[in-house]
């Protein structure tokens, strides 16, 4: 496989659809995008600008999608775009944006600049200008279970754990159950807790699940990266396991790019639809709350506020659900500003948390997020996603900063109100 | 003398104006059809919200500023309002020009007084200034500022200028004033197409995409 420039310029062609041409159409460098911007807003760099990080792929469209570019292509008045050039943008697409998706709000004339950087991605990793660790996160993937390598003994220990400690039967590849679960990476080999919480919520709830042992994983790298064939294989793992099984369902887990890679960007990858619904576990967990299937018992005193991923809210809508869950039982539930819609980012969100040169500027990257958490002081800080978790925890101590993190799911699971014979006993 | 002005107003608003509009809605079509033809792909995934609903909505709730952002970058927010809404007024309200409309049309609404429509003039004037000045001051801005960027704030100024100039008879020949103000206009009308002022239509569309992806996912646009 060799990645070439022309395999990147091709790969970049190939994204300029009718949208995108609409959003360069509309610019009109106002520069409000750079306000909304996380990178830019802690450093005050220019070079930060979202609207610059796609200028290449504004520059092939004007150049070959419209006709005075192709006019002015002719005689030579237009820079072709150069291996130089992407080499020379690489940190700008990957190490600067979380694909974060505040700009993409903001934007006045409405241009969604996310899904440019999506898709500028996509011409940059053909091209071969993408961080290492992704290229390398892609291949141990891709070749075996997980991006951080072979976890199948480590998912088969952590489930073992999860069954001494609640006594509750978690099957493999059982057929015909309600729902397939899949984890993300991060909560296998760092907050494995979630099984034990999602075996007590589930059993609770009379919900029969599974775990298929060859598509147990849930990230895909694929659209961190910019890799339409990665992301296109990993969510072909998952589908078939999920068809195989015959379940009516796939729990998405707390992981925010999972959900997008899986829920909305999946069906297209493959191109059809799926033969089951795809669910986050947060919006499964609301849903049983509304069913009356998840009860609560005891309230915690603790002054708790909560994380929106990027990918979940801003950019999956998954807003109010995570907020009627934390209600049940929180007594002292207090919001940062701009808190939801347009929260700030961790900063290690769209591959840059695995980006190991963009450590520092990710560190300062943060101080965004700081600020609102020192504002209202919180004793806990929950989120549904498992790299937001992993992210606060290296930031938090970074900074010093006291607070404990918190998986939603684990939350609930604690405030559980499994004592009265309640809704069926199927698991 | 005043023939040659009174020739070259003639024919500003006669040949010339001709010319321009066929440029500037030939430009138009040309520029959305070659956005349109390049299609996008049917979305597979199993819609969560509206899309077609909340792309109509995001066309018309973009108009107002993402909450608390506006502190960050008063003068682009405030000016470009003023400019806008100025431009929009003086263009649509001004008697004459709605005798222009009323003739090619046959369509006419009532004309605003001569001092909103000059409050308005000068209000847009100011606040391009405004917006010229941020783009020379401004980091964010400079950064973002090509020469297309200038362009269109002289082009958008200078009917603006010519119009209060003629119909004020500030200095000048009034007939000439007139004359270059039509032409600015045409001016304005044949780089329309080709430059960032072609915003002014495909806004539309690029709203509407970005309401149509996010209301799919049931997420905020």
């Amino acid at each position: 496989m060799t990645a070439t420039l022309e395999r990147g310029l091709n790969a970049l062609r190939e994204q300029i659809d009718a949208p995108v041409a609409s959003f360069f159409s509309s610019c009109v460098s106002c520069g409000l995008c750079a306000e909304a911007c996380l990178f830019y807003r802690a450093t005050e760099d220019p070079k930060y600008i979202p609207i610059r990080k796609v200028e290449l792929m504004r520059r092939i469209w004007s150049r070959e999608f419209t006709l005075l570019g192709r006019i002015a292509g002719m005689f030579g008045l237009v820079k072709n775009v150069t291996d130089q050039d992407l080499s020379d943008w690489e940190t700008l697409v990957y190490d600067s944006c979380t694909m974060c998706g505040r700009c993409t709000l903001v934007c006045p004339v409405g241009n969604d600049i996310t899904m440019m950087i999506r898709k500028m991605r996509e011409g940059m990793s053909a091209a071969g200008h993408a961080p290492v660790e992704l290229i390398g996160a892609a291949q141990r993937h891709t070749d075996g279970n997980s991006p951080m390598g072979d976890l199948s003994k480590a998912i088969q220990a952590q489930v073992k754990n999860a069954i001494n400690e609640t006594g509750i039967e978690i099957e493999f590849d059982k057929p015909g159950v309600d729902y397939m679960a899949i984890l993300s990476a991060q909560e296998i080999a760092e907050f494995p807790d979630v099984l034990a919480a999602m075996a007590r919520i589930f059993k609770k709830a009379g919900l029969t699940w599974t775990i298929a042992s060859d598509a147990f994983e849930a990230t895909n790298v694929g659209i961190q990266l910019g890799s339409r064939d990665v992301a296109r294989k990993l969510v072909q793992r998952v589908v078939d396991a999920a068809e195989r099984l015959g379940v009516k369902g796939v729990i998405s887990p707390e992981c925010g790019h999972a959900y997008q890679a899986l829920r909305w960007e999946g069906p297209n990858l493959i191109g059809r639809a799926y033969n089951f619904e795809v669910i986050h576990i947060v919006e499964l967990l609301d849903k049983l709350r509304a069913e009356g299937r998840l009860k609560t018992k005891g309230k915690n005193s603790q002054r708790v506020t909560f994380h929106d991923p990027c990918q979940i809210n801003r950019r999956g809508g998954i807003n109010k659900e995570p907020r009627r869950l934390l209600n049940m039982f929180s007594e002292d539930f207090v919001e940062t500003d701009d808190a939801g819609t347009f929260n700030w980012c961790c900063g290690g969100g769209g591959g840059v948390g695995a980006n190991e040169r963009a450590e520092p500027l990710r560190h300062q990257a943060f101080k965004m997020k700081k600020v609102q958490l020192d504002k209202v002081e919180p004793d806990v800080v929950v989120t549904m996603c498992a790299y937001c978790h992993h992210t606060l925890d290296n930031v938090f101590e970074e900074f010093d900063m006291e607070q404990e993190i918190v998986g939603l799911t684990e939350l609930v699971a604690e405030y559980l109100d499994d004592d009265d014979a309640g809704s069926g006993e199927k698991a | 003398m005043n023939n040659e002005a009174f020739d070259l107003l003639m024919w500003a608003r006669g040949p010339a104006f001709d010319i321009a509009i066929i440029i500037f809605l030939g430009g138009i079509v040309l520029r959305v059809v070659e956005i349109l033809v390049l299609g996008r792909k049917k979305d597979m995934a199993p819609p969560k919200g509206n899309p077609v609903g909340q792309g109509i909505r995001t066309v018309f709730s973009r108009t107002s500023p993402p909450e608390g952002l506006v502190k960050f970058a008063p003068i682009t927010y405030i000016g470009g309002y003023i400019f806008h809404i100025g431009f929009f007024i003086a263009f649509f309200f001004f008697a004459p020009h709605i005798a222009l409309f009323e003739d090619a049309f046959g369509i006419s609404w009532p004309g605003w007084g001569r001092a909103i429509i000059e409050g308005a003039t000068a209000l847009a004037l100011l606040a391009l200034i405004a917006l010229f000045y941020t783009r020379i001051s401004d980091p964010i801005r400079r950064s973002l500022t090509t020469f297309d960027d200038y362009i269109v704030l002289i082009l958008s100024a200078l009917p603006l200028i010519t119009g209060y100039v003629a119909v004020n008879k500030l200095f000048g020949d009034p007939t000439f004033m007139m004359a270059l103000h039509v032409l600015s206009v045409n001016a304005l009308l044949i780089a329309f197409p080709f430059t960032k002022l072609m915003h002014a239509v495909t806004f539309v569309m690029a709203r509407y995409y970005n309401g149509t992806i996010q209301g799919r996912k049931g997420a905020e646009s």
